[in-house]
């Protein structure tokens, strides 16, 4: 039975979460079930706790408030949008400032763009200032994380391993550099 | 490589016949990448649009790069939320708008399947009429817990089409209830009202239990669609009800096209034998079964038809437990331990409770039950702040967290003043929720109960101390201990984990290379 407990939210790099490519099926037989998405390095995914810096905010809402926000980390970058539905994180937008180290937890979807990219985006749920030490904390814990799935997968222990193989490089030695480098920023 | 960057776009910013010193670039660049740790490419995209919002320049004329138009599409085909869509459909349903904000919301439907509409009263849009067939331009899609509908805003554009849109067919079939398995179908059933419940909302009529041969569902009956009213214990052919699926539970629901006939005869509905077993045992719903307990905890009653709510436990562990008003029994004591008899099993979000009914029983025991709980700890990011956290007031007779200032046990009551935090932390792998008292929300937020009271006072409004916990506690980091009870870890220590540890960086860096 699928599990309707709070989805875990995973630590995933700027990078390999805009590497993303791949939305799995929701059961059809179960309207409520949450969207997850399969990233290069086999996580199962509906939500992430990140930590960057806002590089970019802009309210292109036209009736009501609507955010769209760019937060990078040491590989790259994740893109968000907030609006009504998000109230508090729309408000922290609203008040945050370009640059400062945010902590964002929120749902991840991957979309096609008319040009016919994919591209994943994070709907924010809770949004909060903190500072360089949290953000060192997070990049560790994402590191540790990311090197962990890496290790398994390269063993084979995955539950979606196929579709990883169909759809991703299964170069892993790039997201190994992403996050070698992403400690080295660290030092 | 900071040179290179700011040449470049000073360079490209000339070209749009503005100019801007390469100082002010260079900083602010090398303040995204030191200090910030920012990758260049994401520091130069920061920067241009910061010049780009200051110089009042469009994006398009800076990058160069056309925008994107909806796309024609069709209902079953729309699995993503955010897109611009056209569509061709009929209105199949419309439904009473349950916000002023919200002119029209329903149903809309074409060969494919269905989905809910929303139109915005801002948006200016004209009327939409049941049954009749539309293009609707320049829609987006919208999801919430997995399920999508289309939003019309000012850009759509709606015409009315002179042919009909077909949408699918929705002749009910007679089905028993242990073969509902899917929301949004039109069915019959011939079932008896087993319970009814008091109705949480002026928009719904009747809401409780009917059941035939095979099982019980619940159902909700909408003041709308004005249906005679539903008697307990007599049996019904209904007609054209739709299922509906809400964490993974079924239910039928009454709408305008239903009809209701009393049955002479009397629908049979499942046995309920109840057996005695202990608390961790119970891995089923809707189990009739018998417990002996200790009414460990009695938490504040949400709403005024459930008359009891908290946690009873065995040697084996906790379960909570829902009392509703209407079944008219004894008060439960906390502390005291008692046999239980008719009780049934639920399940929500893979935890089980267990419910009270009027065919319960209550006995209190001589015997006083331990209950099993364990300690343990837990470090992680504190990703969610519940409600009814921050600043809170208790009845001063029973201690409950008051609702709107009102006791559900004693009415209305001067209540006293009280700090507590219901938080949800994360390590990635696992979730744990924590409840913190006056004594530890005082000391991980830095905010005391006094200063909280000045805060209410200064602001005229209590939310705001729940406001600044949110903002100094979320996304930090935490290890805490306490005892497990339930979901939540009653915590006793809760300490703020700062930076990374020595070494840290290096021992994993060794990993790597």
């Amino acid at each position: 039975m699928a599990s309707f407990a709070r989805e875990v939210a995973y630590r995933i790099f700027a990078r390999e979460l805009s590497d993303t490519t791949v939305a799995l099926e929701r059961d059809p037989d179960d309207a409520y079930a949450p969207q997850y998405v399969l990233t290069p390095t086999g996580a199962k995914v509906n939500r992430v706790f990140v930590i960057g810096t806002l590089t970019e905010k802009e309210d292109i809402g036209t009736d009501t408030e609507y955010w769209r926000a760019r937060i990078s980390d040491p590989t790259g970058a994740f893109f968000m949008y907030a609006g009504q539905y998000q109230p508090d994180a729309t408000r922290a937008l609203t008040e945050a400032s370009v640059p400062e180290f945010l902590a964002v937890v929120g749902k991840v979807s991957v979309y096609t763009t008319e040009d016919g990219r994919v591209m994943t985006s994070i709907r924010p749920e809770t949004i909060s200032v903190v500072d360089a030490l949290v953000r060192d904390r997070w990049v560790l814990e994402t590191s540790r994380q990311t090197l962990d799935r890496i290790k398994e997968l390269e063993e084979g222990n995955c539950e979606n391993l196929s579709m990883i193989e169909e759809n991703y490089s299964m170069d892993l030695e790039q997201y190994r550099q992403m996050v070698a480098s992403a400690l080295e920023s660290m030092q | 490589m900071i040179d290179e960057t700011s040449e470049q776009i000073r360079k490209r910013f000339l070209e749009l016949n503005v100019d801007i010193e390469l100082p002010e670039i260079e900083r602010r660049l090398s303040d995204l990448t030191e200090r910030f740790k920012v990758p260049i490419a994401e520091a130069e995209r920061s920067v241009v649009s910061y010049f780009l919002r200051e110089r009042k320049i469009k994006r398009e004329d800076y990058y160069g790069t056309p925008q994107g138009a909806a796309s024609s599409t069709r209902i079953a085909d729309i699995n993503q939320s955010e897109q611009w869509i056209n569509l061709r459909a009929k209105v199949v349903q419309l439904w009473d708008s349950t916000s002023p904000a919200i002119d029209q919301v329903g149903l809309i439907g074409d060969e494919t399947g269905t989905i809910k509409f929303v139109k915005w009263t801002k948006s200016n849009l004209p009327e939409l009429v049941e049954g009749k067939s539309y293009s609707l331009e320049n829609m987006t899609t919208d999801e919430w817990e997995g399920r999508f509908s289309v939003k019309m805003n000012r850009t759509t554009r709606i015409q009315e089409l002179d042919e009909e849109v077909e949408t699918q067919d929705r002749e009910a079939q007679l089905m028993q209830i242990d073969d509902i398995n899917q929301s949004g179908q039109w069915i019959n059933l011939r079932a008896k009202v087993t319970q009814l419940w008091e109705s949480e909302h002026e928009s719904i009529d009747q809401i409780g239990l009917i059941g035939d041969e095979t099982g019980t569902i619940k159902f909700v009956k909408w003041a709308k669609s004005e249906l005679a009213p539903l008697e307990e214990g007599k049996s019904y052919s209904f007609e054209n009800l739709v299922t509906d699926e809400f964490e993974e539970r079924f239910s039928v629901k009454f709408n305008n096209g239903s009809s209701i006939k009393e049955l002479d005869e009397d629908i049979e509905t499942p046995d309920r034998e109840a057996h005695l077993i202990t608390i961790d045992d119970i891995n089923q719903s809707g189990q009739w079964i018998n417990l002996h307990a200790k009414v460990v905890q009695l938490w504040e009653s949400e709403h005024e038809s459930i008359d009891q709510v908290g946690l009873v436990g065995d040697e084996t562990g906790t379960i909570k437990f829902v009392k509703w008003a209407k079944s008219e029994l004894p008060a439960l004591v906390e502390g005291k331990s008692y046999s239980f008899e008719n009780l049934t099993t639920d399940e929500f979000e893979e935890r089980f409770s267990v419910k009270f009914n009027k065919g319960s029983s209550i006995e209190e025991l001589d015997e006083d039950i331990e209950v099993g709980f364990s300690a343990t700890e837990f470090t992680g990011a504190m990703v969610h702040i519940q409600d009814g956290s921050g600043l809170i007031r208790r009845c001063p007779i029973c201690n409950r967290a008051l609702m709107k200032g009102t006791c559900m046990e004693h009415g209305n009551v001067d209540g006293i003043h009280d700090l507590r935090i219901k938080a949800v932390l994360d390590d990635g792998t696992m979730v744990q929720e924590a409840l913190f008292n006056r004594e530890i929300t005082e000391s991980v937020s830095g905010i005391t109960l006094e200063e909280a009271k000045e805060m209410a006072v200064d602001a005229l409004d209590q939310s705001v101390v729940l406001d600044e916990m949110k903002k100094r506690l979320l996304g930090r980091y935490y290890t805490m201990s306490g005892s497990i009870l339930d979901r939540y870890m009653l915590v006793e220590n809760v300490q703020l984990v700062e930076g990374v540890p020595d070494n840290g960086v290096d021992a994993l860096l060794a990993e790597v290379t």
